[in-house]
């Protein structure tokens, strides 16, 4: 009950007296929150994602905006791998604008309730996605603290990505809820990188959301990057709604994630579209992650492509659901949907569940899904070699998610992907042979 | 110098027996031949030398170099000095030939108390090696047997034999799903790295490999044994009378 008494607390304190709120609106989001309640495993989306934690949680609510950012905290924020790119920092659930870097060819902006809100404000297209199928939904549009609508405008190829970059620096148990609008333009192609960074120092409860519109013939490749987050309770929200002709790739990699629930809605809303969804998790100790993944195909000529990979260690567990959804006439739908895993433990749990409902006669879906432990053929192999069992291990793991950190286009982003998981799997030295790779070549 | 000494090895799978006491000694500089029939126990005997898991060794003994071998991980075997080169290869994705090699290479000399090796000595080592089998140094780049042919894989296996300079190299049913080209390269290398240190062990099926890789003994292994030895001219009496000459017991040799 603490977690209901906390939020009616934060609620009352943030929102009730301040002007910039739509009080009345919001005030409706959090009685449809509270009415659904926390949900438990028997709610069919979240069978597999254990909640009750939530009941023991204390979260104290009082801070204000940007007033307890010392520069200690503002130097943190720096983020050297991604020092070149576009930086958009959202802080302890605030877009710091002051610390931004943009350019002319995209626009940011800090909108209001009205602007959210209104009946053609920036949340009609994505209302759908905000159901009983995710409570929090719920909570996130009573209690977002604030809203940034990115935009790239029609025509505009981005050379450098942006970085939209949560910051969780709390002092003391907290929640953080932002309501982002991303908008690509039409012809336009952008790479979105979104970071979670979190000092760990107190319990935070994020509920983020993205609702990212794509106009006709863009094309975007958004990344998420998750790691070392052992304090933070993630509810990750991409809602997608596609124009005809578009181009969409997610990389999803959580890597030592306490708990963390990715999902991602994404609705076909024109022909010949593509969406491209890829996954990597490398999760040990008692970590938690779940995608779960909600595609509509609404309209014809669509392709969907979903691979996801996982390391399972120790005691962690991981879901995977994805749902594909093909409307009537929705024909020539192409659904793709795959999620292996490998478990190295025999206390490790995976949960996958692929889900195809389809309502068109003329499609194309297939959808597989395994969990199973390291090949002993191959470990025998390399170990013939003179390879120890665990470098040997770690190869073949290495093996396992190459294909899925090869798909992400951004080099950048890639290289750092591919030094995290060695690192994640101590295996600095073999990646270091990437240089022999390059010399090689001359 | 002895390398290795077989002492009436006896070797089960699932509880069934197919090794049935089987003697075997190898000196440097040696090449030793072993043919039989399919299902005799020839692989079996070059998987239980390179240490894979699942073969339970019932009795007798295995020297290595004075070593006690059986009490040796695979790792451990192959950093000693045995290397076998397998009759199917595993594929790899993910991981290129350069990566897969370099790591094998700075185990092995971490053994032997040697520094990893410089990157540019290795990938001059990588080319010279690599040319002897005749690939190309763009295979370096390649994830290691995937999307290879049966002939590259066979190559793969003798260029890594290279790689390592082992002391007993142990060649499993090397010719199988080769044609007669890759054959010549493939016995081309191993003739290149037969030196008065190192000794082979190669085991066939058929006496055709044996035209370009002149064995010093030939062994027949039937049945769990070694059934008849004597020199390369045992081949082709062999190949001449066909292994029914074993079965239908006409030789001493043969229980």
């Amino acid at each position: 009950m603490k977690f209901y008494e906390c939020i009616q607390k934060f609620f009352e304190h943030k929102f009730e007296n301040n002007q910039s709120y739509d009080i009345n609106k919001r005030r409706d989001f959090l009685n449809k929150f509270l009415h659904l309640g926390i949900p438990t495993t028997k709610h069919e989306e979240w069978k597999y994602t254990n909640l009750t934690f939530l009941d023991d949680l204390d979260f104290n609510f009082v801070h204000d905006n940007q007033k307890f950012l010392s520069n200690n905290l503002l130097a943190e924020l720096e983020y050297h791998d991604f020092s070149e790119f576009y930086f958009v920092p959202i802080v302890n659930g605030f877009y710091l604008d002051s610390q931004a870097t943009l350019n002319g060819f995209f626009d940011v902006q800090r909108i209001n309730d009205e602007s959210v809100f209104s009946s053609n404000g920036s949340l009609l297209n994505f209302e759908r996605f905000f159901n009983g199928n995710n409570p929090f939904s719920f909570l996130n549009l009573a209690a977002f603290s604030d809203s940034v609508f990115l935009q790239i405008k029609d025509n505009t190829v981005l050379e450098r990505p942006i970085v939209l970059q949560y910051n969780y620096i709390f002092e003391t148990s907290s929640l953080s809820n932002t309501l982002n609008f991303i908008e690509v333009g039409e012809n336009s192609k952008v790479s979105i990188i979104i970071l979670f960074k979190s000092n760990n120092a107190s319990k935070v409860f994020a509920n983020e959301y993205i609702n990212l519109h794509l106009k006709q013939n863009s094309s975007i490749e958004i990344s998420f990057l998750q790691y070392d987050l052992s304090n933070l309770i993630l509810l990750n929200n991409l809602n997608v709604v596609c124009d005809i002709g578009v181009f969409f790739k997610s990389n999803y990699f959580s890597f030592e994630t306490q708990f963390v629930r990715n999902n991602v809605n994404l609705a076909f809303e024109g022909i010949n579209s593509t969406a491209k969804l890829n996954g990597v998790y490398i999760v040990s100790s008692n970590n938690f992650v779940d995608n779960h993944t909600m595609l509509y195909h609404n309209q014809p000529f669509c392709t969907s492509d979903e691979d996801y990979r996982g390391i399972i260690n120790e005691q962690a567990r991981s879901v995977f659901n994805g749902k594909i959804y093909v409307a009537r006439g929705a024909q020539k739908t192409n659904a793709y949907q795959s999620n292996k895993n490998i478990l190295l433990s025999n206390e490790a749990r995976v949960y996958t569940r692929p889900q195809l409902e389809i309502y068109a006669d003329d499609v194309k879906c297939t959808h597989g899904a395994t969990a199973g432990f390291l090949d002993q053929d191959s470990l025998f192999y390399l170990t013939t070699r003179g390879i120890g069992k665990e470098k040997a291990k770690a190869l073949l793991l290495s093996s396992f998610v190459s294909n899925n950190l090869e798909r992400v286009e951004q080099s950048e982003l890639r290289n750092i992907l591919k030094e995290l998981v060695a690192k994640k799997l101590n295996l600095e030295n073999i990646y270091f042979c990437s240089a022999i790779n390059e010399l090689s070549k001359v | 110098m002895e390398i290795l000494r077989i002492e009436n090895l006896k070797v089960a799978i699932d509880g069934k027996q197919i090794i049935k006491g089987l003697n075997l000694t190898i000196h440097s500089g040696e090449v030793h031949a072993i043919m039989g029939p399919n299902g005799t126990g020839k692989s079996t005997l070059a998987n239980v030398l390179a240490g894979k898991p699942g073969y339970d060794v019932i009795e007798g003994k295995i020297t290595f170099l004075g070593k006690d071998l059986l009490e040796l991980e695979p790792e451990e075997r192959a950093r000693a000095g045995i290397f076998l080169a397998f009759q199917y290869p595993v594929e790899i994705p993910g991981v290129t030939n350069a990566n897969f090699m370099k790591t094998a290479v700075n185990e092995v000399r971490k053994y032997r108390q040697l520094e990893p090796i410089d990157a540019y000595d290795f990938l001059q080592m990588m080319k010279e090696k690599a040319s002897l089998v005749g690939l190309d140094s763009s295979y370096l780049n390649r994830n290691v047997n995937e999307g290879f042919s049966g002939g590259e894989k066979k190559r793969n296996e003798i260029f890594q034999l290279a790689m390592l300079e082992p002391t007993l190299a142990i060649l499993d049913e090397t010719d199988s799903g080769l044609d007669i080209d890759a054959l010549k390269i493939v016995a081309n290398g191993v003739n290149t790295l037969r030196n008065p240190e190192r000794a082979f062990l190669v085991i066939t099926h058929y006496q055709r490999l044996l035209n370009y890789i002149i064995p010093d003994f030939v062994h027949v292994m039937y049945n769990g044994r070694i059934v008849l030895s004597g020199g390369k001219d045992l081949a082709h009496e062999l190949e001449a009378k066909g292994y029914d000459w074993l079965k239908n017991g006409n030789n001493n040799g043969v229980n």
